[in-house]
């Protein structure tokens, strides 16, 4: 029987991996084609180089951009401010949501003011953000924290509102006092739903970032985009966003990891492919 | 919020003592007290500042009074007509272009997985971080603006229509086919009208994602729209303005989701009862 089972594991695991070696040949053959298609339209001048460089161009930029240190020093100082942003946002957020969804007064009393905030465009309060903390780093994080803090502070209330009620009252029915129900029950069963609601705010903090880099420009992966901009170097702005698309890319892939690490007694919304 | 405890404490053993419909009152007394804690914290932290809290948060009637000259004079009309004018052109091309792929993608299973690693990397580019790209392309243009916020949104309405399109129920296709449906019917019968919940969501979020991206852009590029008017507002000491001109967004924003939310009642009314 344990044979069989190891037999039957190990045949879907080959079928699954298989499929997934298809689909992984068939991207890579798909992206090589597009490569190859843009390259050689340039080459016989059918796009202008000054508005879609040659990919070969991009990718000598993009390996430059790693060699002479750039990337990573601004990649670091954007993933700090990002990280900063989002601490504080969750020191804040998680704990005044849950207590907006565990006391009805709380609840009562908060939500206007987080209604008035949730729909305000954060980035549009970048200007406003520079006149308080000048060109310190701040600035950055301040913003990143108001985007996030405000998603995580809902996405909490609505984890803790949302609980299924049999939950607690089995947990009275066993007699257990208030704060171990709230450790025990209410606490481990909102998690997931709050890891999720992170992963969102983290996508939001991501672009808020972006966009007050690019408007501020003082170092950061953004800044990288302005100047080549400004110095008209076509290629190395091509490079700068595929910089952005794959820093973007990694930090999801390593908030969606976080979030299965907190969340693995219920992992159906990471399941989901795209 | 600390001098706020004792009243907070006081409603809270009055809810306790008194019934539902008081308990209603009460609740919206203390939604009146936290809204009135936001508007009056901001009033006195703008009345007792110095000269350089008054450059970032102006008073409240100042913001208004701002408003009410700016629709005046037809300098904020003027900005937010710009701004409806990117968001149309970003939201159409999002819609139709979304649309159209998704629905391709829905159907040919091989290229959605020859895509995926486009997609998912393009997915992840914030939308400012293109601008200088369609900037570009189309030069100093409200085009550029739109393309950029189009660009962000188009992967909401195209994954969900995607998903949305495969999630009809393979018996609900069979049986359509043994009553001899097909072709155009088909799409109009039961793929899109099973879909078109999914689609939804994926409309209504891209909304959203439009008018911000919109918003960020202007404020990049500092010449029309909202964005463009809120920043030079705050470059020259005219806080009040850019409040005025952010509650205009926010107030748009609010504006357009409750749109959303009501022509989704009426086109859809089967949406959320599976």
């Amino acid at each position: 029987m344990k044979a069989f089972a190891a037999w039957h594991g190990s045949g879907r695991a080959m079928a699954v991996n298989t499929q997934l070696l298809r689909s992984s040949v068939l991207a890579l053959a798909c992206t090589g084609a597009l490569i190859v298609a843009v390259e050689s339209l340039v080459a016989l001048g059918l796009l202008d180089p000054l508005i879609v460089p040659p990919p070969s161009a991009v990718t000598l930029s993009f390996i430059e951009g790693w060699q002479s240190g750039l990337y990573f020093r601004e990649s670091l100082i954007t993933v700090r401010r990002l990280f900063l942003g989002l601490l504080f946002a969750t020191a804040v957020g998680v704990p005044l949501g849950m207590a907006m969804g565990l006391s009805r007064v709380g609840r009562a009393y908060f939500n206007p003011i987080v209604s008035f905030l949730f729909p305000l465009p954060v980035s549009s309060l970048i200007p406003i953000a520079l006149t308080i903390f000048g060109l310190a780093d701040a600035m950055y994080y301040s913003l990143v924290a108001l985007a996030t803090g405000i998603l995580l502070t809902i996405a909490s209330r609505d984890a803790v509102v949302n609980l299924d009620r049999t939950y607690i009252e089995t947990a009275r029915t066993f007699g257990l006092s208030r704060s171990k129900t709230f450790l025990k029950v209410v606490l481990p069963a909102v998690t997931p739903r709050i890891a999720h609601g992170a992963y969102t705010a983290f996508a939001i903090g991501v672009i808020v970032l972006m966009t007050a880099e690019i408007v501020v420009s003082s170092r950061g992966v953004g800044n990288i985009l302005v100047l080549a901009r400004l110095q008209h170097r076509v290629a190395d702005m091509y490079a700068g966003i595929v910089l952005i698309g794959l820093l973007g890319t990694s930090l999801n892939m390593l908030t969606r990891r976080g979030g299965l690490l907190l969340a693995r007694w219920e992992s159906e919304w990471l399941n989901k492919q795209w | 919020m600390a001098t706020q405890e004792p009243s907070c404490w006081m409603v809270s053993v009055l809810m306790r003592s008194f019934g539902r419909r008081e308990a209603l009152i009460t609740t919206r007394a203390l939604n009146a007290l936290g809204a009135g804690t936001l508007l009056g914290s901001w009033w006195v932290l703008s009345a007792t500042g110095s000269a350089a809290r008054a450059r970032y948060l102006p008073a409240p009637p100042e913001v208004f009074a701002a408003l009410a000259r700016g629709v005046a004079d037809g300098d904020i009309l003027v900005a937010f007509g710009e701004t409806l004018h990117h968001f149309a052109i970003a939201y159409a091309s999002a819609v139709v272009g979304g649309l159209t792929l998704g629905v391709l993608l829905g159907r040919f299973d091989l290229a959605s997985r020859g895509l995926h690693p486009i997609i998912s990397f393009l997915r992840t580019l914030p939308g400012v971080a293109v601008l200088p790209l369609m900037l570009l392309i189309f030069g100093f243009q409200p085009r550029a603006v739109g393309a950029s916020a189009g660009f962000a949104a188009i992967w909401f309405v195209l994954l969900n229509t995607m998903r949305g399109v495969r999630s009809t129920h393979p018996t609900v296709v069979e049986t359509a086919k043994v009553f001899r449906v097909s072709g155009p019917r088909m799409w109009l019968k039961v793929l899109l009208p099973s879909a078109a919940p999914q689609i939804a969501t994926g409309l209504r979020t891209a909304m959203g994602i439009a008018l911000v991206v919109a918003v960020s852009s202007e404020i990049v590029m500092g010449r029309g729209g909202l964005g463009a008017f809120i920043r030079r507002s705050q470059d020259t000491l005219q806080p009040a303005s850019a409040y005025a001109g952010i509650l205009l967004v926010g107030l748009f924003g609010v504006v357009l989701f409750q749109l959303a939310q009501l022509a989704e009642e009426k086109l859809i009314p089967w949406k959320g009862r599976g």
